[in-house]
C-alpha cells in the first residue's frame, strides 16, 4: 500500500499557497493601493515555511508517495536553509524593488517557485523527481536573471543562462535515461555499480553516470564547467545573484552529496580519482581569475566557484563526519555570501552603477558599519580564525586529512592562502585609501540592516561555538 | 517490413537532424526538426509506443515547433549568420570531447554490450501510462503542475509589451 | 523485428549532432533547437529500453521530458524576444559585452 503523506510536503505546500495568493489577489488589490501586500504574503509563506521546517527537527525518518519522497534530517535542514536563503532574498529585494521601480509581483512569485524548486531537490529520493525541482529552480532563474530586460547586461546573463542551464539540463536528463536504461530504477539509494541491480550495460551505466555529475557540475559551477558563472552573476540583479549563488548551489551539492554518499558510494574507487581532479581545478580555477577582478560581484562570482571547490573537497573526504563537515560549511558559505550580496546590493546605488571594487575606497569613513560588516563577511569568506568560514574549512580540511588525502588538503591550504589577498585587498581599499570619486550616502533599510546584523551574529557565533550546529548535523548527515 | 520501415525512418531522422544544424536560415533548420519529430514518432510506433507517438506529434511537432516559427517569423531574422566554425580553442576542445564521447557511444554499441536478445510485447497506451503518472509518478506530475505555470509566468514577464508609464528605473548602465 | 542496438545508435547519433550545434552555432535560435534535438535523443533511449526491459516507467519519463521541454521553450524563447527587442540580433558571438 503506497503511502500518501502529503504533510511531509507541509512547506511546499504553504509557500505555493503563498504564491497563487499574491497572483490571485495582487491585481484587484493593487487597484485599492493596498501597498505592501504581495511582500507581507511573500513574508509570510517564508517565515511559515521556516516554521514548518523547524517543526520537524528531531522526527523520524519518514517517506512518502511510494519513496519518491523522502524526510530525513538532510531534507529538514536543507529545507531550513532554503526558508531563510528565500526570506533573506525577499528582505534583500524589496529596497532594490523600490529603488529601480520595478515590477514586484512576478518577482515575488517567481522567487517563491524557486525555492520551492530548491525544496524539491533536496526531498526528492528519485532522480525524476529530482530533476523536475532542479527545472523548478531554474526556469524562474532564468527569467529573474533577465529581469530587468532593457538592460543589455541583464538580458544577455539571462540568454547565457538559459541556453547553458538547458544545455546541461540535456546532459543530465541523457545520464538519467543511461541509468534507467541500465538499472531499471532511478531511486537515488539504488542507482549504482555493484548495488544489487543488475546494469544491462556497464559502459552505458557508467557514461549515464559521468552525463549525471557534468549536468550538476554545471549547477554548482564547478571547473571546466563554470564559464557562464562570472558573466551571469554580474549581468543579474544583485538579489537574484545572491539567491543564485546561495541556492542553487546549495541544492545541487545535496543532490551531489545524496548521490555520491549513498547510491554511487560503492563505486568511490572509480569517481575518486576524477572527483579529485574536478576539486583541485575547481579550487584554482576560482581563486587565480578572482584575483584580476574589478568588479565585487565577479569577485564574489569566482569566490563563490572556489567555495564549489572546498565543497568537493568534503565530498571526496565522504564519511558521515565529511558529510556534517560539507553541512556545516554549506550552512556558514550561506550565511556569509548573502551578507556580502546584501551590502553589495545596498552599495550599488540605483542603476547598479558602484560595482566596481574601488568604489568600496574609503567606505570605512562614509559608513563604518557597512564596512565592519562587509570586513567580517570577507575576512570569513578567506578563512580567518573566529569566524565561521574558518571552522567550516577546519572541519573540511581534518575530514579529508582523516580519509587520507594529503596532496587535495596542501593545494586546498595554498588555495586559501592565495585567496587572502583578493578579500584583504578589498578591505585595504575600505579602511586605507580615501574616496574615490563622489558616492551618494548609503542609507540602510530597518530590514536590511537586521538581516546584516542577524548574518554578521551568525558568522561570529558559529565562528567561535560551532559545536551545537554541527553535532546536530550529525545526524544530518547519516544518509539512507 | 518493420525492418524496412525502421531503417527509412532512421535515415529520415538523421538527415533532418543534420540539416538542423547546417542550415543557415532559421526557417529551414525549424521544418527539418519537425521533420526530424515526424521520423522519431514513427520509430515510436513501430516499437509499439503508441501514446508517445501521438504527443510527439501532438506537443512536439504540433505546439513547441509553432511556437518556435512563430518566434522566427516575428523576429525577422535575415538568414545571413554563417556558422563560425570552431572560432575559438574552448569550442575546438569541447567538439573535441563530444565526438569522442559520440565514438565511444557507437563503439560500446557496436560491441553489443546491451543484450537485445529480451524484446518484450510492451505496448504503451494511454490508459497504462495514465496508471503509472497517477499513482507511482504522482509527485513529479504535481510538481509539473507547478513548473508549467512557472513557465506561464515566466514567459508573460519576458515578453509583454513595456508598462504605458516607463518607469525612470529603465535608464541606460 | 529491427535491431534495438540500431536505434540506440540512432539515438546517440542525434545527441551527438545536437551537442555539435550547441556548441558551434552561433544564432540562440538554432543553438536551442539543438537543444531540443538532444532532448528527443534522451526521449528515444527511454523508448527502446523501456521496450527492453518491459517497463512503462522510461515511457512515463518521456512524458515529463516533453512538459519540461515545453516550459523551457516557452520561457526560452521569450527571452530569446526579449533579447532580440534589445540588440536586434540574436548572435551569441556578439554578444560579448559580459566576457572580460
Amino acid at each position: 500500500m503506497t503511502n500518501w503523506n502529503v504533510s511531509l510536503l507541509a512547506p511546499e505546500i504553504v509557500l505555493s499557497v503563498c504564491a497563487l495568493l499574491i497572483m490571485l489577489l495582487d491585481p484587484p488589490l493593487r487597484r485599492k493601493r493596498l501597498a505592501g501586500f504581495s511582500e507581507s504574503v511573500a513574508l509570510v509563506g517564508f517565515l511559515g515555511a521556516l516554521f514548518l521546517g523547524l517543526m520537524r527537527i528531531g522526527l523520524p525518518v519518514d517517506s512518502s508517495f511510494g519513496g519518491f519522497l523522502i524526510a530525513d534530517a538532510l531534507s529538514t535542514y536543507l529545507h531550513i536553509l532554503f526558508a531563510v536563503i528565500g526570506l533573506s532574498v525577499l528582505i534583500m529585494s524589496i529596497p532594490w524593488l523600490r529603488r529601480d521601480g520595478v515590477r514586484q509581483t512576478e518577482f515575488l512569485v517567481l522567487l517563491i517557485f524557486a525555492v520551492i524548486g530548491m525544496m524539491i531537490m533536496s526531498c526528492s529520493a528519485e532522480m525524476v523527481t529530482m530533476f523536475i525541482g532542479l527545472e523548478l529552480l531554474s526556469l524562474p532563474l532564468y527569467v529573474l536573471a533577465g529581469y530587468l530586460r532593457n538592460r543589455e547586461r541583464t538580458i544577455e546573463a539571462s540568454l547565457k543562462y538559459f541556453l547553458l542551464g538547458a544545455f546541461a539540463s540535456a546532459l543530465l536528463l541523457m545520464g538519467i535515461a543511461l541509468q534507467w536504461g541500465t538499472y531499471g530504477t532511478l531511486h537515488l539509494s539504488s542507482v549504482a555499480p555493484g548495488s544489487g541491480a543488475a546494469p544491462l550495460s556497464l559502459p552505458l551505466a557508467a557514461a549515464g553516470f559521468w552525463l549525471v555529475v557534468v549536468g550538476l557540475g554545471f549547477k554548482v559551477s564547478a571547473v571546466p564547467f563554470h564559464f557562464w558563472t562570472a558573466d551571469v552573476y554580474e549581468g543579474s540583479p544583485t538579489p537574484v545573484t545572491a539567491l543564485m549563488s546561495t541556492g542553487t548551489k546549495a541544492a545541487a551539492m545535496a543532490v551531489l552529496l545524496r548521490l555520491m554518499s549513498a547510491g554511487f558510494a560503492p563505486a568511490a574507487i572509480e569517481w575518486m580519482p576524477v572527483l579529485w581532479w574536478l576539486a583541485v581545478l575547481t579550487m584554482s580555477v576560482g581563486n587565480l581569475m578572482a584575483l584580476v577582478q574589478a568588479n565585487i560581484k565577479r569577485m564574489l562570482a569566482f569566490s563563490g566557484i572556489a567555495h564549489a571547490g572546498y565543497l568537493l573537497l568534503a565530498i571526496c573526504a565522504g564519511g558521515t563526519a565529511g558529510n556534517a563537515a560539507l553541512l556545516f560549511y554549506l550552512a556558514g558559505y550561506t550565511v556569509m555570501n548573502l551578507g556580502a550580496f546584501a551590502i553589495v546590493g545596498l552599495l550599488e546605488g540605483k542603476g547598479e552603477r558602484f560595482q566596481s571594487i574601488y568604489d568600496y575606497s574609503g567606505l570605512a569613513k562614509r559608513n563604518p558599519w557597512l564596512a565592519a560588516m562587509m570586513t567580517i563577511f570577507l575576512l570569513s569568506l578567506a578563512g580567518i580564525p573566529a569566524t565561521v568560514g574558518f571552522m567550516g574549512k577546519f572541519f573540511i580540511f581534518t575530514e579529508t586529512l582523516k580519509a587520507g588525502h594529503i596532496g587535495l588538503v596542501v593545494i586546498a591550504l595554498l588555495n586559501s592562502l592565495v585567496s587572502v589577498y583578493y578579500y584583504l585587498r578589498v578591505i585595504y581599499l575600505m579602511y586605507m585609501k580615501d574616496e574615490w570619486g563622489e558616492k551618494p550616502v548609503c542609507r540602510v533599510p530597518a530590514s536590511v540592516g537586521i538581516l546584516l546584523a542577524f548574518t554578521t551574529l551568525v558568522t561570529l557565533w558559529l565562528g567561535v561555538a560551532p559545536n551545537r550546529l554541527l553535532d546536530a548535523l550529525m545526524a544530518a548527515a547519516r544518509i539512507f | 517490413m518493420e525492418t524496412v520501415l525502421f531503417y527509412l525512418f532512421a535515415a529520415l531522422t538523421l538527415a533532418s537532424g543534420l540539416m538542423v544544424i547546417t542550415r543557415r536560415n532559421p526557417v529551414a533548420s525549424a521544418l527539418y526538426l519537425v521533420l526530424c519529430f515526424f521520423g522519431l514518432a514513427g520509430i515510436y510506433v513501430l516499437m509499439d509506443a503508441y501514446f508517445l507517438a501521438a504527443i510527439q506529434i501532438a506537443v512536439y511537432a504540433g505546439a513547441i515547433m509553432v511556437l518556435f516559427l512563430f518566434v522566427i517569423m516575428l523576429l525577422r531574422l535575415e538568414p545571413t549568420e554563417l556558422p563560425s566554425f570552431m572560432n575559438s580553442w574552448s569550442k575546438r576542445l569541447y567538439v573535441a570531447v563530444t565526438l569522442v564521447l559520440g565514438g565511444v557511444f557507437l563503439g560500446l554499441d557496436l560491441m553489443r554490450t546491451v543484450n537485445t536478445g529480451a524484446d518484450s510485447a510492451l505496448t504503451g497506451e494511454a490508459g497504462a501510462i495514465a496508471d503509472r503518472l497517477f499513482n507511482r509518478y504522482l509527485l513529479p506530475f504535481e510538481v509539473t503542475a507547478l513548473l508549467l505555470l512557472v513557465a506561464i509566468v515566466g514567459a508573460v514577464v519576458m515578453a509583454r509589451r513595456e508598462s504605458p508609464k516607463p518607469t525612470a528605473s529603465m535608464e541606460e548602465v | 523485428m529491427f535491431d534495438y542496438n540500431h536505434a540506440l545508435i540512432l539515438a546517440f547519433m542525434l545527441f551527438t549532432l545536437g551537442t555539435a550545434g550547441v556548441l558551434l552555432r552561433r544564432s540562440a535560435l538554432v543553438v536551442f533547437m539543438s537543444i531540443e534535438l538532444m532532448l528527443n535523443a534522451v526521449n528515444l533511449v527511454l523508448v527502446v529500453f523501456s521496450r527492453l526491459r518491459g517497463d512503462l516507467d522510461g515511457q512515463v519519463i518521456c512524458f515529463f521530458i516533453m512538459a519540461v521541454a515545453a516550459a523551457e521553450a516557452a520561457v526560452g524563447l521569450a527571452i530569446i524576444i526579449a533579447f532580440f527587442k534589445r540588440k536586434k540580433h540574436v548572435d551569441l558571438d556578439r554578444a560579448s559585452l559580459l566576457r572580460s
